[in-house]
């Protein structure tokens, strides 16, 4: 299979199972005992890249996953989306501070290339009161700015 | 009243023309009604039983008499003239064509609004006391820390595809006028030893298939760090709330799950880590926001001077050109002082609230003339500011005493001063059957039916406050569980049936009410009502409430008085 | 496209196609000409299942052309009157006068129980009457 990784960027480039397979994909767990397999220590050094599932379209644990992988517990290698997002949630996933989105041949056909171009076009508006990794500043810090 | 600022307005002006592209989209078939669905409801736009239904939000219930005014154009422009005002301070419009809602959203961003979060697993507007900066008895104003919160929780990256719709309410004062005990997170603004303000958040109440109140999840928490605490909280629940099962979803769910203290112990976990610089400069933010909202100016009074509203005698002098106390105007209009002011913080002026209860009206709905009267009004006597309550009323927030009289003498001409102010008739429906979706039975002709049978009962005795709330299907719109007499409308067959519930209250002692037994038809729920206020009526003692005198004597008495004497048959 | 049938398994029973107009979002109803209106008087009423399923694919046809959204087949009488609550609700507009003396039914210019225009029994009457 081939696959599309898109990056925040802009670029995209094709992937195979073998990249896919080289990664590791975290399982998100749905019971907060049990918590997500990170094997965090494994990881905060590691070179390796981090895929995130999304499971539909209206999962949206894997934002959080991100940030708090990111935010939390200080991961600073290559972190993907991959499943079922749709273009419009890709604004989303670099936000929360994915590098970018693993994106198979169906959803690739199914959205259009012209749709996910779009989508990879760097955010020219703000995020609002947010300020996320992708370093745009927030509506507070821009009328801070402004008092200053 | 909060002004936006260039950055509030592009995005309502951005989110505006990119919903034009999307109908356009829509309409021309370049997506389909799956792909559209969830892009028109993240603008507050559903497909109802009748016509789509636009949702505008009224953040945390405040609005200029320039918004009220605009609501009423689009009500006359695109809808069929009127608007119904929700419990969750929100309006909806109706009857809106798809082809015409981009131009309302551009209306709405002219004046600062918007249908932003007003559907979908996302943060919900946020809702809080109608009486907010004026309530005489508030400890702190939640309008501020409101704004900051809609502005935080306005397109979070994080938190758009939550398990769950989430809503939020806040409350300055003890005595909780905006029932954040059954909300998904209730804040207590308090104002700490040094004048700091301090939060106590409320976790996992909420109405629906399982009403839960809310458990106290944290104490005093600054303001400093309330934005990254909520952060940690909405991370966990987007994390670990539910997803297999809708009616399991909600945060209250989790919680009982879990348990208060595993909870807890995530949160402090998840917020001990979060970096808290991406907050800054919060403070800064929040006392700006805090001069956004222009305050009116008052009329400075001396204290030692005591103007009192114009007395029912000289009313009724000056126009019947009697002093006859008993003359029906002066009787009117002295229940409605009774009722519909209430105590202003400001030496000299009081709150009006304008009932959207007439007998004969539909609970919460206004036309678009009764709109510009509350516009015009508002501009003549109340500092052009008005509010919507979860009650599904109208507050003029800032009138003079001085000028109750003339206040009260424009809301009659209208047929707009109706004076049952949290009585029985003051029902809480939801839109039901006659025009909701979801809904398994009717809730307005059954409201309609009982405020006209208990009536007047409710003018010749003291009955008092006694919240009569009615919803159309399980999801609760209108709050039943938690109101004085509750009723849940359902099919049992094909036939709308009632289910009462007895005791609930949604204030600062929030309770969920107690199921009765079995539903009743639609045509016996009024008589049933009345016979309940009689057995509260009967055995009250001195100022107790309807709870309380439930509380005090249980539910025998009142079952006896729904189910008569196949209550016993029913029951065995 | 499977289409949303909520009648009960009988094929004796008779039904209506009732879908929202996409750029309206008004009920509207099939006809025998393949078109959609406003007025139930209008309505194709399906007998069998062969007419049912042929007015289906019409419905589901228009649905994917985005003239309608939301169709599908309901129980009615043999005039047309949805037989469920909530469908006659939906044909009729709202049971209520949005002011007073001032209504969106269609069908009954007063109140559903007492209109013999839509035959449909709806099991209440309101106000005044208790
Ligand atoms: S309670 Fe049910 S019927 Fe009423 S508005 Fe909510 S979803 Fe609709």
């Amino acid at each position: 299979m081939q696959y599309r990784l898109l990056s925040s960027g802009g670029e995209v480039r094709l992937v195979d199972d073998e990249w896919v397979n080289a990664a590791i994909t975290i399982a998100l767990q749905t019971e907060l005992e049990t918590g997500d397999n990170y094997a965090l220590e494994k990881l905060v050094s590691s070179e390796q890249v981090l895929l995130i599932e999304f499971q539909s379209v209206a999962d949206g644990r894997g934002f959080s996953s991100a940030a708090e992988l990111r935010e939390n517990d200080g991961y600073k290698g290559l972190l993907y989306a991959c499943g079922r997002l749709n273009p419009d949630q890709l604004t989303l996933a670099f936000q929360c501070g994915f590098d970018g989105m693993v994106v198979d041949e169906q959803g690739w056909v199914s959205y259009g290339e012209a749709a996910w171009q779009q989508a990879l076009k760097p955010v020219v508006d703000s995020g609002y009161a947010q300020t996320r990794w992708n370093a745009i500043d927030s509506i507070w810090m821009l009328r801070g700015a402004a008092v200053r | 009243m909060y002004q936006y600022d260039q950055h509030d307005q592009k995005l309502v002006d951005q989110r505006s023309q990119e919903f034009r592209q999307q109908v356009s989209r829509r309409l021309s078939g370049l997506i389909s009604e799956d792909e559209f669905k969830p892009l028109r409801l993240m603008n507050g736009l559903y497909l109802q039983l009748h016509a789509y239904m636009l949702r505008v939000a009224i953040p945390y219930g405040v609005l200029s008499s320039a918004q009220m005014r605009k609501l009423a154009y689009i009500a006359d422009r695109y809808d069929r003239g009127y608007g119904h005002f929700t419990t969750r301070q929100n309006i909806q419009f109706n009857w809106p064509a798809l082809v015409d809602t981009p131009d309302i959203l551009d209306e709405l961003a002219s004046i600062q609004m918007h249908a932003i979060q007003t559907s979908g697993n996302c943060i919900r507007n946020i809702t809080t006391d109608p009486f907010a900066g004026v309530a005489a008895d508030e400890e702190v104003d939640p309008r501020p820390l409101a704004e900051l919160l809609r502005q935080w929780s306005t397109l979070h990256p994080e938190f758009r595809y939550l398990p769950r719709k989430f809503k939020f309410a806040i409350t300055g004062s003890a005595n909780d006028r905006a029932a954040i005990k059954v909300h998904d997170i209730g804040l207590r603004l308090k104002s700490g030893a040094d004048g700091k303000v301090l939060v106590d958040i409320w976790l996992g109440g909420g109405q629906g298939r399982t009403p839960k109140i809310a458990q106290l999840f944290r104490e005093n928490v600054s303001i400093t760090e309330l934005l990254p605490y909520l952060e940690a909280t909405m991370r966990v629940y987007n994390r670990y709330g539910r997803r297999d099962n809708k009616y399991k979803a909600r945060i209250k769910i989790l919680l009982a799950e879990v348990g208060l203290a595993e909870l807890q112990a995530e949160v402090e976990e998840v917020f001990s880590k979060i970096d808290k610089s991406r907050f800054e400069p919060v403070e800064a933010e929040l006392s700006r926001l805090d001069s956004r909202f222009i305050k009116p100016l008052y009329h400075e009074i001396p204290e030692d001077e005591n103007p009192e509203p114009d007395e029912p005698a000289n009313l009724a002098v000056s126009l019947t050109g009697t002093s006859d106390l008993n003359a029906p105007v002066a009787h009117e209009y002295n229940r409605w002082l009774e009722r519909n002011v209430k105590q202003h913080k400001q030496h000299g002026y009081a709150i009006v609230v304008v009932s959207l209860k007439r007998i004969e009206g539909i609970p919460g709905d206004a036309s678009a003339d009764e709109m510009r009267e509350f516009a015009s009004i508002a501009d003549d006597y109340s500092h052009s500011e008005l509010r919507v309550t979860h009650r599904q009323n109208v507050v003029l927030p800032h009138v003079k005493q001085t000028d109750l009289a003339s206040v009260w003498q424009r809301l009659s001409d209208a047929n707009l001063a109706t004076s049952n102010i949290d009585l029985p008739s003051d029902i809480i429906a939801c839109p039901g059957m006659d025009y909701c979706a979801l809904a398994t039975a009717r809730s307005i002709p059954v409201a309609q039916e009982i405020a006209a049978h208990i009536r007047a009962k409710e003018k010749v005795t003291s009955v008092g406050d006694l919240s009569v709330n009615i919803s159309g299907c399980i999801n609760a719109c209108a709050h039943h569980h938690v109101a004085n007499i509750g009723i849940l409308g359902l099919d049992r067959g094909g036939v709308e049936n009632y289910q009462i519930t007895l005791g609930g209250r949604s204030d600062e002692n929030a309770r969920i009410g107690e199921r009765m037994g079995r539903g009743l038809l639609a045509s016996e729920i009024a008589p049933a009502v009345d016979r309940i206020i009689d057995v509260y009526l009967d055995k009250r003692q001195l100022t107790e409430t309807f709870s309380d005198t439930y509380q005090r004597i249980g539910k025998a008495a009142f079952k006896d008085s729904i189910y008569g004497d196949d209550h016993a048959i029913q029951t065995a | 496209m499977t289409m949303k049938n909520n009648r009960e398994n009988d094929d004796k029973r008779m039904g209506i196609i009732i879908a929202n107009d996409l750029r309206s979002g008004l009920t509207v109803f099939l006809t025998v000409a393949g078109e959609w209106t406003e007025q139930l008087s209008e309505a194709m009423v399906v007998v069998d299942e062969i007419g049912a399923s042929d007015a289906l694919s019409i419905a589901a046809k228009d649905e994917a052309d985005n003239i309608v959204t939301g169709a599908y087949l309901t129980d009615s009488s043999e005039s047309g009157e949805p037989i469920v609550l909530r469908e006659a609700l939906r044909v009729c507009g709202p049971s209520v006068d949005y002011q007073p003396g001032r209504s969106y039914s269609k069908c009954h210019p007063g109140l559903p129980s007492r209109s013999a225009a839509c035959q449909v029994e709806l099991a209440y009457s309101v106000s005044g009457e208790a």
